[in-house]
């Protein structure tokens, strides 16, 4: 049967278009349920008798939820309790509608077997379409066609009974609207709203905990009023139309909301489409519930109401519903007021589950909780639980279900418990769910894709690749690497010519488009590294086996091969797929060794010297081109064999042969870099690093004045021909000091496609190269995939595909990708942060640090020795600070009490501990020691007391 | 006609005329009875209103879609109606190549001088904001097959069309700056109809 839907919808110039779609009614659409005699079905999905204990339902039931039930509870529906489901195509439609990670969610309910969740396509079911009726609004209609997809199921289960001999099943219909409750009761269905049926549940009775605090319609009202404070703290958001209007004139801004780390009272909104330009905003009422990374909409002040950021460290601590705000420093300072503003509304709330720690209540038997974010820029979130008490202690997910106007804090729910603070495994889970890092077990789907084992290259492999297993390839890489993707080889030439080749994996041979495995790679971006874990892009058998370039098996690369003069002035380059057998994988201190060790003069250490020697030369011109060498400490654990815990740490040592290797790929990088953008000028993979816009050297500078040294910032080369004179020889670590600050005030590199911005911006600005891209680590990083595809259909060896030659798809593929990199970078910090604290368990250690940064309440200290920097406070944190001997000077950036002054670059010895006063939220505690301060510094401990470094070294894990 | 009557026989003239003496035509009408009509609306569903007539062989389908767009400077206060007639090959075999074109364009320009009369149509009735935007009807007039009282059809379908024309109920909001902002019902039972009343049909009369 053939009907017809029509709506009206207004295009996005302001037109109206009517839209008119077939709509088919089909009478082979079955019920799902195993316990219907009569529709024909291969699998029913649905139970033949579903066993739930309730005590409202004490019989065999299933559930229809309608669409706020779906969007609101779905911690619920997610639960394993909660099966024989049946989601009405309207319900579904409605929440795809309305958003995208909850219909995610439903749909990967939908796909699991366990959870007998059916989709029913109501609407093209001849017995259960219905056409909107004339005045009824959308809502009341989807509403009307959900009643009369429970009747007919109810009926349908009633009359097609497998004979008689099942038990009679029902159809429970789950709603919070009040009005579609009456009218389905009214119409004899069962109808329950969600709080109702999930307290009815007397097997599980934790799965209260987890419904989600939605206020009922318009019944708020009232409660409002009935709450204890009765007090509204925060101005009305304005209604999405009045929002969309404003940015439309120009009236209102809209952004990103990023919270501050470092004081909860602050945050900045970055404008979309202009990146560059941020507004600030301070204080409660002007935050007005916004939550970090949702986009607002945002009202510029007045430029006499213009802030400053008071340069203060302040956490919310206190767990009281007062308003009161701390002082955050006199608006009067004019001259450094930046453009401020305040929120008027939220275009998207970006809220994910977050994982964090339940605040001790001082009552017992309470059911209202705090919850404290593990990330410092999520406010407190107020859940209900009754199950406080096996709470304690533990990690937990909470999810945000919305934020009253009459709430200091937002309320949530509990979703689940993840284990012990301070448990390795917890806390790891932790910060992969914290940096939405995607660390699930690789599908079934996507092993299949992978080559059967054992692999081995046949005639046909052979024929169309380059045979170079004759050659002296080896690679060269980190201790306990597993996953090698490069590998090189050098030659000399009759004519006095070298030949140099970089031989990257060919994991694109493995990882074929638009598989399962290239999908779940692509969303995946790249390999994160933890201290003690790899989350890898690819599974392990093509990371660490078959793609491995390991030595003395015979692999697939992916070649790039140059001549060169012994100047290394490249005279040809050449790409190839090949077959290479590595001679030997070494680590950086065994390449080292080899070149050192005279005696030895095989064709590999040969290689070896060679190669270094024109590494020497690139480096050096490299540099004379403007590449900045900058500073990071790097540290390493040596990590406990068995208990995996941090015994030890050091420094990363670099050695000639760590710039001899980088300096080949980068080579590699950008002569691939010319040879895609010449193929493909407009869908072209590359990496670009924009130059900062110069106020982002103010601190640098700045810091450079207070020690009289003058930095140089017009262009990279001018930075660090300056940053390579700035030496004190009194302060040797002054020099690195800069370095690492100039480090921050660096721009991201990105990945983009060349065909979205104009040649101008493919600079590198690190690098000092006008073109960069990556292509020679593909088994930890997707957008090398991208770019040996690129490079294989440029020589001819591949085919192409629309996907790769799309410059959107592309530049969507590089969003991702930038993310997930920004990402793995912060996982990676947090994990060495963890296991720093982990170091610093029962221990007091006393080490030598610098002062970075100056505060008005704090300054922050860089241990080296360790690679972390730490905070000491020095006032208390409402910023009044009378007990505190210090003196802030904002001018010179210095803290001053008594003849103690305190400023950048100082040496200070400071005291580490891990406070375990506080066993929900441990941290590490940093104290001041050295120079010594009467009745704020902690005296030195005993020497006895200091840690003593294990002379064996032993293997990272 | 004359020139036509010169070549009939004897017989053939007398037949006519006594038809008219008597009135009475050769398929059994008088004189001035109109052919069977046959109107049919709402025919194409995705146009704002539409109409079918048949009349003898005469067959006319007609379209009418409405846009948003702006009014003319001179009549800030009227929405506007466009006419586009298109007599198709199919039609009559005169009309292939450029043949019809001619009398596409007179019978459109008989339509647009219709409806510029105020009394026709209340065309303020399709103003949505004042020198700012309004409703165009564009009215579609396909000639399928032309078998005579072209203009009596073509006047009539549109007629029909327009009655059957349903317009979204617009809801105009002004924000504190005056920006005007346009939103649509969502419910598609919520239109607006025209009154066609005064809409004038043609009659063409031939004279022997």
């Amino acid at each position: 049967m053939l009907k017809s839907k029509t709506f009206v919808k207004k295009t996005r110039k302001g037109g109206v278009l009517k839209v008119v779609r077939e709509h088919y009614l089909r009478d082979d659409i079955w019920c799902g349920s195993a316990a219907c005699g009569q529709c024909p079905q291969d699998k029913p999905v649905l139970e033949s008798d579903p066993e739930i204990d309730s005590s409202l339902c004490g019989f065999p039931h299933y559930l229809i939820p309608d669409t706020n039930v779906v969007l609101h509870q779905m911690d619920v529906l997610a639960d394993s309790a909660i099966r024989n489901v049946i989601v009405l195509q309207t319900v579904q439609q409605e929440v795809r509608h309305r958003s995208g990670t909850t219909y995610q969610r439903l749909r990967d309910q939908s796909n699991n077997p366990d959870k007998n969740f059916y989709v029913f396509t109501n609407e093209h079911h001849r017995e259960t379409y219905t056409e909107r009726e004339q005045g009824e609004s959308s809502n009341d209609y989807n509403d009307r066609v959900i009643r009369i997809a429970t009747r007919w199921y109810n009926k349908h289960l009633q009359e097609n009974r497998k004979d008689g001999e099942a038990p009679k099943v029902k159809v429970v219909l789950l709603t919070n609207d009040r009005e579609n409750r009456e009218k389905a009761q009214k119409e004899g269905l069962l109808a329950y709203t969600v709080h109702q049926y999930v307290k009815s549940l007397t097997g599980n009775p934790e799965l209260v905990d987890r419904l989600a605090q939605v206020d009922m319609g318009e019944s708020t009202d009232s409660d409002i009023k009935n709450e204890a404070t009765g007090r509204v703290l925060f101005p009305e958001h304005l209604p999405l139309s009045q929002l969309q209007t404003g940015i439309k004139s120009g009236r209102f801004l809209q952004g990103s909301f990023m919270a501050s780390r470092e004081n909860y009272l602050e945050a900045n909104v970055l404008v979309h489409g202009d990146e560059s330009r941020s507004i600030f905003i301070q204080g409660h009422a002007h935050l007005n519930r916004s939550v970090n990374e949702d986009a607002v909409a945002v009202e510029m002040l007045p430029e006499d109401q213009w802030k400053c950021p008071s340069s203060m460290v302040l956490q919310d601590k206190d767990g009281d519903e007062e308003t009161s705000e701390p002082d955050l420093g006199s608006p009067k300072v004019r001259s450094n007021a930046i453009p401020s503003g305040r929120v008027v509304g939220v275009i998207k709330r970006n809220w994910r589950p977050y994982c964090g720690v339940l605040q001790p209540s001082g009552i017992k038997e309470a059911t209202r909780h705090l919850f404290m974010p593990a990330e410092r820029k999520i406010p407190k979130i107020r859940i209900e639980t009754r199950q406080a008490e096996t709470l304690q202690g533990q990690r937990i997910v909470v999810s945000i279900d919305g934020w009253p106007r009459n709430s200091r804090y937002p309320k949530g729910h509990f979703v689940r418990k993840l284990g012990e603070v301070g448990d390795k495994d917890t806390e790891n889970e932790v910060l992969l769910l914290e940096h939405d890092v995607p660390h699930q077990p690789f599908s079934q789907a996507v092993l299949n894709c992978l080559p059967s084992t054992p692999w081995g290259i046949t005639k046909e492999d052979l024929a169309c690749r380059q045979d170079l297993r004759d050659l002296p390839i080896c690679s060269v890489d980190p201790p306990g690497c597993t996953d090698i993707d490069d590998a090189l080889h050098y030659l000399e030439k009759p004519n006095g010519n070298v030949e140099v080749g970089v031989h990257i994996a060919d994991v694109t041979h493995f990882i074929r488009p638009n598989t399962p495995l290239d999908q779940e790679a692509a969303n995946r971006g790249n390999t994160v590294y933890l201290c003690d874990k790899r989350i890898d892009m690819v599974p392990e058998l093509l990371s660490s086996n078959i793609c491995s370039l390991r030595g003395k098996e015979e692999r697939f690369a992916f070649s790039c091969i140059w001549e060169m003069t012994k100047n290394a002035e490249i005279v040809a380059t050449r790409f190839c797929k090949s077959v290479i057998c590595s001679k030997a994988a070494m680590t950086y201190a065994e390449a080292q060794m080899r070149i050192d060790d005279k005696n030895r003069n095989d064709a590999v250490t040969f290689g070896l010297r060679g190669l270094n020697a024109l590494a020497k030369i690139l480096k050096k011109r490299r540099i004379d081109a403007g590449a900045l060498t900058l500073a990071s400490i790097e540290v390493r654990f040596h990590v406990d064999s068995e208990t995996h815990d941090p015994i030890d740490l050091e420094t990363k040592e670099l050695r000639e042969t760590n710039s001899m290797v980088e300096e080949f790929m980068l080579l590699a990088n950008i002569s691939v870099a010319k040879k895609i953008l010449s193929d493909f000028p407009s869908c072209a993979m590359l990496r670009r690093h924009p130059q900062p816009p110069p106020s982002n050297y103010d601190i640098l500078i700045k810091a450079g004045k207070s020690k009289g040294v003058d930095i140089e910032t017009d262009t990279s080369k001018s930075l660090a021909v300056s940053l390579d004179q700035a030496t004190i020889p009194s302060e040797p670590y002054f020099n690195t000091l800069l370095r690492i600050i100039s480090t921050r005030c660096m721009m991201q590199a990105l990945y983009f496609c060349s065909g979205t911005l104009p040649e101008s911006d493919f600079f590198h600005y690190g690098l000092a190269t006008p073109i960069y891209t990556h292509f020679t680590s593909p088994i930890r990083r997707y957008s090398d995939i991208i770019v040996h595809r690129l490079l294989a259909v440029s020589i001819n060896a591949d085919k192409s595909f629309p996907d790769l030659l799309d410059k959107y798809k592309s530049q969507a593929l590089c969003n991702n990708l930038n993310f997930r990199h920004k990402m793995a970078q912060y996982a990676g910090r947090a994990s060495v942060e963890l296991h720093t604290q982990l170091f610093f368990k029962n221990k007091v250690t006393e080490e030598e640090g610098f002062v970075l940064f100056v505060r008005k309440n704090a300054v922050q200290v860089l241990i080296p020795k360790f690679g972390f920097e730490g905070t000491i406070f020095l006032k208390s944190q409402d910023g009044r600070g009378e007990d505190s001997p210090f003196v802030f000077n904002e001018e010179e950036s210095s803290q001053t009490a008594g003849e103690v002054k305190l400023r950048m670059f100082d040496r200070v010895v400071v005291q580490i501990t891990v406070e375990t006063s506080h066993i929900q939220h441990q941290k590490l505690r940093i104290r001041l020691v050295k120079p010594e301060v009467p009745g704020f510094s902690v005296p030195p401990v005993e020497a006895s007391d200091k840690i003593s470094q294990p002379p064996v070294k032993k293997v990272k894990t | 006609m004359s020139s036509t009557l010169g070549v009939l026989s004897d017989a053939e003239r007398l037949f006519i005329v006594h038809g008219v003496q008597d009135d009475l035509r050769s398929d059994g009408r008088a004189c001035e009875d109109y052919r069977h009509v046959e109107v049919e609306t709402d025919v194409v569903s995705n146009t704002s209103g539409s109409a079918r007539l048949r009349l003898g062989n005469t067959d006319i389908l007609v379209g009418v879609k409405a846009e948003m767009g702006e009014p003319d400077p001179g009549r800030p206060k009227e929405g506007k109606l466009e006419f586009f007639v298109d007599c198709s090959a199919n039609a009559s075999p005169e009309f292939e190549g450029r043949g019809g074109e001619e009398l596409a364009i007179e019978v459109s320009n008989a339509l647009q001088r219709i409806f510029s009369s105020k009394s026709t149509l209340d065309l303020t009735a399709l103003c949505i904001i004042p020198a700012g935007q309004c409703w165009v009807l564009f009215v579609d007039v396909l000639v399928l097959e032309c078998g005579g009282n072209l203009f009596d059809a073509v006047s009539l379908a549109v007629k029909a069309a327009l009655f059957s024309t349903r317009l979204p109920t617009v809801i105009v909001t002004a924000d504190d700056e005056g920006q005007q902002e346009i939103e649509l019902s969502d419910d598609p039972y919520d239109v607006k109809r025209l009154d066609v009343d005064n809409v004038p049909l043609i009659v063409t009369l031939s004279k022997v």
